[in-house]
């Protein structure tokens, strides 16, 4: 039972137990009751000190407050700016969210202090650098006080590249977040000194402290940095040992790299102009610490799965030394061998992993030619693999496909349009854009009350809308002109161009609020 | 009947399944012995039972024997939806004796309002002597009968009630609502959140049982009150005051009146609105209650921050709190100067207490605390600290708008103490009124 006075424990246990005791030891004591029953009295009394107590309330010292925010150093951006990033935060819209705050930080505003909760709240962990920069020193400030908000206080906040003079002290004092950022600048100016840093403190980190500081060796991979990644790649925790041999794989001058293609030459040959492979049968203990840890089962599954691994961890440079061949005839000499999509996936991904430029176009070509049926043998689908080669396509290769695909808009079902539209880097060409306008507009021209179908458009507007340049924020596709219809897609097609409106609706303001 | 609409007689819906279910039954094969007059509906409607219902159109009543504690409840909205609807599936007809005795019960006590039928001013007058003697006898013996709820409850011991229901105390607080002493009625309901809630709850729910205590005994006592304290007696225990008797009675000041803030309680079956106004020139504080029903708008708004010159009429009372706006002169504007306040959390409970000697069953009081730090402890423990390092706890735990707004430095806060904790409504920060919650 909770501590209480007098009063209140005759009161808990009941006048008819006969703890009579009801003094307050106050004045209220003092007032006259009627005497005609003690339960009364009690309450009277009990009430009179409720009265009492109320008007003699004496208030406790408040806990001290942390020392108040700084001064604000960049100007409070405008009312309609402000509402503009209120109705984007919203949204929850990162991508527009991020293309208004890219713009917000560059013209130097932040957001005024009103906003910040809803800010600190709502942006979604993408933007969260560049708002870490658009809530000024309020909303760092306040960011100390709710958990939600620490990622504000984690992100460096100056835009350069460049090491802060106050590095080593971040470094040794700061939060993980803050130190990988460090850590990483560092690496670009002066590997050595990261190196050593991380090297000092690397006993005593947590797991997830060792992972990051290691991923971080990726800026600026040397051979240098061998040494330190044998010592990692011996570590006692799997995601540790995992980053270590990721990194000497791309390491072309480590032992580790040397071991991968010695595997690898003896798994493809080449004879008589052909190229074919020969899955091992048996691997050793050295493959495991090595990072080739995939394991799928029994006979040919797992027989292919090792090959796999080995030869998609081999830069495809490396044969086009070992046969003195191109990357294209390289792709044509496995025309006759049963593990031709096996191979040409295992390059599309080594391509990926050490960004290999020269073969995104034929092995981009070979994936778009093959067929359906061919197709199957490969673990990725189409899409997938296009989209690995996607970031080493040169910007103009990557256009001149969108192109080829908007001029022949329906050719592949299991590539769709948007997914190569997709693939471009935002804002689109103006040539790209005018494509997709013209296709878009000549599709909706066409349509009549028996059109049922309105793919593959319908699918494109979504990225349209975030991808058309300020130049091509037209008015002109008007869902208007659309005649009625009691086909489900075409009705929904035109709810599509309605948000599409909305959205380029909203790119213009930002542009216009936000200008550069 | 041809002036309401489907969508106003959905509006009386107490819920969205209920008015759902009422659409359903607004079909004539649902009904039974359907009927009408000119002022009232009947039908019988088939669910699990044969339920009898019956519409009062004067005031829109409904009664149905149903066991639903919904009101109306679905079969009441499903006739009168019909009879929207369709209104040629209900006859007229002379009403059944189900439907007569319980119109004849309804109109019963109405008679104190005066009906177009000739009725002698000399009459009427008696009559409403004898409506007021009926109710101060009804509120006499239901505070008795509540007098020895109470005396049972201290000699069988509180510690009891930690576990009881709900229902026990709804119970107690309907028979204050039968007893038409519905104030009392919401001061039990509100006393029934206590058992438990706290660590120190039998000395809060004791305390708040002796107010009740006391009110009883000032209300056998009223003729020996000051008429100030009559007057707050009996609105306490559920008496209101007519828009006349308030403008006759109450104390009338004009002045341009500063909306300090504002909040919102659900309650029962609505909500209530409680908005704190200065006066510039009285230096007087009112409060302005408003409810609304089945999600209405309030009947009149109120901008926090900005200012009106009006004339508010005062209830009576010993410290005259709230008020009405009479008569309003000129749009609201904004007010740019700063407002008087406390200058220490002190001077403020110090002048709550002055209050307190005057009505001591005050609840609320607003305040403008100037100068106050707003500390946030740990998400859900703040203060507002003033410059001698004496503090106010806040209520809730969402202050973030009012911790970005200070950014650590002294504001004028707005909040309406309870006497445990502080409940922000508003704040001045660099010239600028923010509400801080409760407004929508």
């Amino acid at each position: 039972m909770p501590k209480s006075d007098a009063i209140t424990t005759a009161a808990l246990v009941g006048t008819a137990r006969g703890v009579g005791q009801t003094a307050t030891d106050t004045s209220v004591d003092t007032l006259p009751l009627p005497g005609a029953s003690t339960e009364r009295d009690l309450l009277l009394r009990a009430g009179a000190l409720a009265v009492y107590r109320a008007a003699g309330y004496v208030p406790d010292a408040a806990p001290e407050m942390t020392p108040p925010a700084p001064e604000e150093m960049k100007p409070e951006c405008s009312a309609s700016v402000a509402a503009l990033m209120e109705s984007l935060l919203g949204a929850r819209n990162s991508f527009l969210l991020g293309e208004a705050l890219s713009r917000f930080n560059q013209l130097g505003y932040r957001l005024p202090h009103l906003l910040l909760p809803i800010a600190l709240t709502q942006t979604p962990s993408e933007c969260h650098p560049a708002m870490a920069l658009a809530v000024g020193e309020r909303g760092r400030w306040l960011g100390q006080f709710n958990r939600h908000w620490a990622w504000v206080g984690e992100t460096l906040t100056d835009e350069s590249d460049v090491a802060p003079p106050d590095a080593e002290t971040i470094w040794e004092e700061g939060a993980l977040g803050q130190r990988v950022e460090v850590l990483s600048r560092l690496r670009k100016i002066d590997r050595t000194k990261a190196r050593e840093w991380v090297s000092a403190v690397w006993k005593r980190e947590k797991v997830d402290a060792r992972v990051a500081f290691l991923e971080t060796f990726e800026v600026g991979l040397g051979a240098e940095d061998e040494e330190f990644l044998d010592i990692a790649l011996g570590d006692k925790t799997e995601r540790v040992r995992e980053v270590a041999a990721k990194l000497l794989t791309s390491l072309q001058t480590s032992t580790l790299a040397g071991r991968m293609r010695s595997r690898a030459e003896a798994m493809l040959t080449l004879k008589n102009g052909a190229l074919d492979a020969k899955p091992p049968t048996a691997v050793d203990t050295e493959w495991e610490r090595d990072g080739l840890t995939e394991k799928v089962g029994q006979g040919t599954g797992q027989r292919t799965a090792w090959m796999t691994q080995v030869l998609e961890r081999v830069p495809p440079s490396h044969w086009e030394a070992h046969f003195g061949m191109t990357p294209e005839e390289l792709i044509a000499a496995t025309a006759g061998s049963k593990w031709r999509v096996n191979i040409v996936e295992t390059w599309t991904d080594a391509a990926g992993r050490f960004k290999e430029q020269a073969w995104a176009v034929p092995l981009w070509r070979f994936w778009l030619d093959l067929s359906p049926k061919e197709l199957k043998q490969a673990r990725g689908d189409r899409s997938e693999l296009c989209g690995t080669l996607a970031p080493m396509l040169a910007a103009s290769d990557l256009e001149r496909f969108a192109l080829e695909a908007l001029s022949d808009p329906k050719k592949h079902d299991d590539f769709s349009l948007y997914e190569v539209l997709d693939l471009l880097p935002k804002p689109w060409s103006a040539p790209v854009a005018d494509a997709w306008i013209a296709g878009v507009l000549s599709f909706i021209a066409s349509i009549t009350a028996q059109t049922k179908l309105a793919e593959p458009w319908d699918d494109t507007l979504e990225t349209a809308a975030l991808a058309l340049p300020e130049t091509h924020f037209v008015n002109n596709v008007e869902p208007l002109d659309m005649p009625d219809s009691k086909h489900w897609q075409i009705n929904n097609f035109r709810t599509q161009l309605e948000e599409w409106q909305t959205t380029v609706r909203l790119r213009r303001r930002i542009a216009k609020e936000l200008p550069l | 009947m041809s002036t309401i609409t489907p969508e106003q007689a959905l509006a009386l819906a107490p819920d969205n399944s209920s008015a759902q279910a009422g659409k359903k039954l607004a079909v004539a094969k649902h009904w039974k012995n359907l009927g009408r007059t000119t002022t009232a509906l009947w039908g019988e409607c088939q669910g699990s039972a044969l339920y009898q219902v019956r519409v009062d159109l004067n005031g829109m009543a409904v009664k149905c024997s149903c066991p639903s504690r919904k009101l109306p409840c679905k079969h009441g909205l499903g006739l009168i939806l019909l009879s929207v609807n369709q209104s040629g599936a209900l006859p007229e007809a002379e009403p059944p004796e189900w439907v007569a005795s319980w119109l004849a019960k309804r109109s019963a006590p109405k008679d104190a309002t005066p009906k177009a039928t000739a009725v002698s001013p000399e009459k009427a007058a008696a009559q409403a002597a004898k409506t007021a003697a009926k109710r101060e006898k009804d509120v006499s013996d239901g505070l008795d009968t509540l007098d020895l709820w109470l005396t049972d409850l201290v000699r069988n011991g509180i510690g009891a009630l930690e576990g009881q229901s709900g229902s026990f105390w709804e119970a107690q607080a309907a028979r204050m609502t039968d007893a038409k002493a519905p104030g009392v009625a919401t001061r039990l309901r509100r006393i029934a959140g206590l058992p438990g809630a706290s660590d120190d709850w039998p000395a809060k729910l004791l305390g708040e049982l002796g107010r009740l205590s006391l009110l009883i005994q000032a209300y056998r006592r009223l003729d020996t009150l000051d008429e100030g304290l009559r007057d707050d007696v009996r609105q306490l225990i559920g008496w209101t005051l007519t828009q006349e008797e308030l403008a006759a009675r109450g104390e009338h000041v004009s002045d341009r009146w500063t909306v300090l803030g504002q909040w919102i309680d659900d309650q029962d079956r609505g909500r209530e609105q409680r908005t704190w106004l200065l006066g510039a020139q009285s230096g007087r504080l009112a409060l302005v209650l408003q409810y609304s029903f089945v999600n209405q708008p309030f009947p009149e708004s109120f901008i926090p921050g900005s200012s009106f010159d009006a004339e508010l009429h005062f209830y009576p009372g010993a410290y005259p709190l709230r008020a009405r706006v009479g008569e309003r002169s000129g749009e609201p504007v904004a007010s740019h100067e700063r407002l008087p306040g406390s200058e220490s959390v002190e001077a403020f409970l110090r002048a709550r207490a002055e209050v307190i000697s005057r009505q001591p069953w005050l609840d609320r009081l607003a305040c403008v605390l100037r100068d106050v730090t707003p500390v946030c402890v740990s998400a859900d423990s703040w203060w507002a600290r003033d410059q001698s390092g004496a503090g106010l706890p806040l209520e809730g735990s969402d202050h973030w708008r009012m911790l970005a707004l200070s950014g650590g430095n002294p504001v004028d806060l707005i909040g309406e103490w309870d006497g445990e904790t502080l409940l922000p409504l508003g704040m001045i920060a660099e010239g600028i009124y923010t509400p801080l919650w409760g407004v929508n």
